[in-house]
């Protein structure tokens, strides 16, 4: 059986397990696979950013046949992973863990908020060209793949508010700004439209206006 | 009669995999280990080594030339020291790596030069060759250095999360990168395509002696990049694709 593989963040899983928990209902990835008869394999994990997303694709590239079909859901750039006391840590979130160290939060914190956040742009240009060159390989063996981010859609609205404007809106969402069942039946339909299409890319992060800022007009094809 | 199909060898690394330190002469004249290499496979060399450069950057051209690669090409990637860090500078507009025991990490200083390469890659434009020193975050006016505190200050907080977070992590990084070394390898099997995988770094502290003639700064000298050669022809002969321990 051909296999859909699925790469993201917590939008390409069930993020509120704890809410989303009716048997009979699916998350987006679920109905894809179900509707286009492919096994589901989501290596989608809550909280990672797009370093830890390219690494797992990075790593199941050899398995993936060109009969599968691959949809890769990039994130915010400025997520990352760190290793604190051994253990796998997800910047920005973990500053908002009790963490006891407090100096070394703060080394995160200012490190975070001075460097990594300054260096927004580069990132998302650098994780985009990463994740394109991935997509030429899938498209050099006839593999079907498709590359889409929920984070383009919103990127000129506010942190506080960025789940309730625009375009966002078109999905059906919880209060913490994930789909609900019905968003991510919305979506999967979505995506299915978009397959059909052969589209390969949701996003543009090329043009930039007369402030250097980059423009995102050619998001509309999907959300 | 057909025309000779020449295959390409594609070498990916830091410093080690480029002749650094070497005169400039004996590299043009093929005498580095990816040359004799290329020479004695009969390929012809893509040489994408860059001295200075991380893991990071490494296996993200790794990731660039997968789509370029051909049928029957070689592909030898040399990893690094897996703490290496690529920051951005948005004063200089300039990606820089962070490499441990270097002069930014002393001194907060590193050479321009260096970037020039990348910054190509990162920024899409060259920079000018300078040989100048020029120090992180600092943007310079007609008079000299702006707000030299605030640049110090971004200094020494990177410096503080290279230290005291990153290098925490050494264990894991190198495991990490690794694995996705190893995982791009596979698919460039896919691809018909060949690879060798190498580190310098992993096991550096057993470096013995009797191994690859060094020059005064650890990388190899002439004879070096020869007996190296020779040993990774050994390896590649005997159909070995990670050599794990190049020390041993």
């Amino acid at each position: 059986m051909n296999k859909l593989w699925v790469f993201g963040d917590s939008m390409s899983c069930n993020h509120n397990k704890w809410i989303l928990d009716d048997p009979n209902k699916f998350v987006w990835p679920e109905i894809v696979a179900e509707s286009l008869n492919l096994e589901l394999i989501n290596k989608a994990t809550i909280a990672i950013g797009n370093d830890t997303i390219i690494k797992t694709l990075s790593n199941n590239l050899w398995k993936i046949e060109p009969s599968d079909r691959v949809i890769i859901g990039l994130t915010n750039p400025i997520r990352y992973k760190v290793q604190i006391e051994g253990q796998n840590q997800d910047m920005p979130f973990y500053l908002q863990s009790n963490h006891p160290n407090k100096k070394l939060k703060e080394i995160l914190f200012n490190f975070h908020n001075n460097i990594i956040v300054r260096a927004h742009d580069e990132l998302l240009k650098d994780y985009y060209t990463q994740v394109i060159n991935i997509q030429k390989v899938l498209t050099k063996q006839k593999t079907q793949s498709l590359i889409w981010s929920w984070y383009a859609q919103v990127l000129d609205d506010t942190l506080e508010n960025y789940a309730y404007k625009g375009e966002f809106n078109m999905y059906d969402r919880l209060e913490d700004g994930h789909f609900s069942y019905l968003g991510h039946e919305q979506f999967a339909n979505n995506i299915l439209s978009v397959l059909e299409k052969n589209i390969g890319l949701l996003t543009s992060f090329t043009n930039k206006d007369d402030s250097g800022l980059f423009v995102w007009k050619d998001l509309k094809p999907l959300i | 009669m057909g025309k000779e199909i020449i295959n390409n060898l594609w070498v990916i690394g830091d410093s080690f995999s480029t002749g650094w330190g070497l005169d400039k002469t004996d590299i043009q004249k093929g005498k580095i280990w990816s040359s004799i290499i290329a020479k004695n496979l009969k390929y012809q060399l893509v040489d994408l080594a860059e001295g200075g450069i991380g893991n990071e950057y490494i296996l993200s051209t790794a990731i660039d030339i997968l789509p370029k690669v051909k049928k029957d090409d070689f592909v030898i990637i040399g990893l690094s020291d897996p703490l290496r860090l690529d920051i951005y500078d948005w004063n200089a507009d300039i990606v820089s790596t962070l490499i441990p025991g270097s002069d930014f990490v002393q001194n907060g200083l590193t050479l321009e030069e260096n970037f020039s390469l990348r910054a190509k890659k990162y920024i899409g434009k060259l920079k000018t060759r300078k040989k100048r020193k020029y120090s992180m975050f600092e943007k310079k006016g007609l008079l000299g250095p702006i707000d030299k505190m605030k640049s110090q200050q971004l200094r020494e907080l990177t410096l503080k999360y290279f230290a005291l977070v990153r290098a925490e992590g050494l264990d894991y990084l190198e495991k990490k990168d690794i694995k996705k070394a190893i995982s791009l390898q596979k698919a460039f099997k896919r691809l018909g395509v060949k690879s060798f995988l190498w580190s310098w770094h992993k096991y550096w502290n057993d470096y013995p002696q009797h191994l690859y003639k060094r020059l005064d700064d650890g990388h190899f000298a002439l004879e070096g990049h020869e007996h190296f050669a020779e040993r990774v022809l050994d390896r590649i002969n005997k159909g070995i694709t990670y050599w794990e321990n190049i020390y041993e």
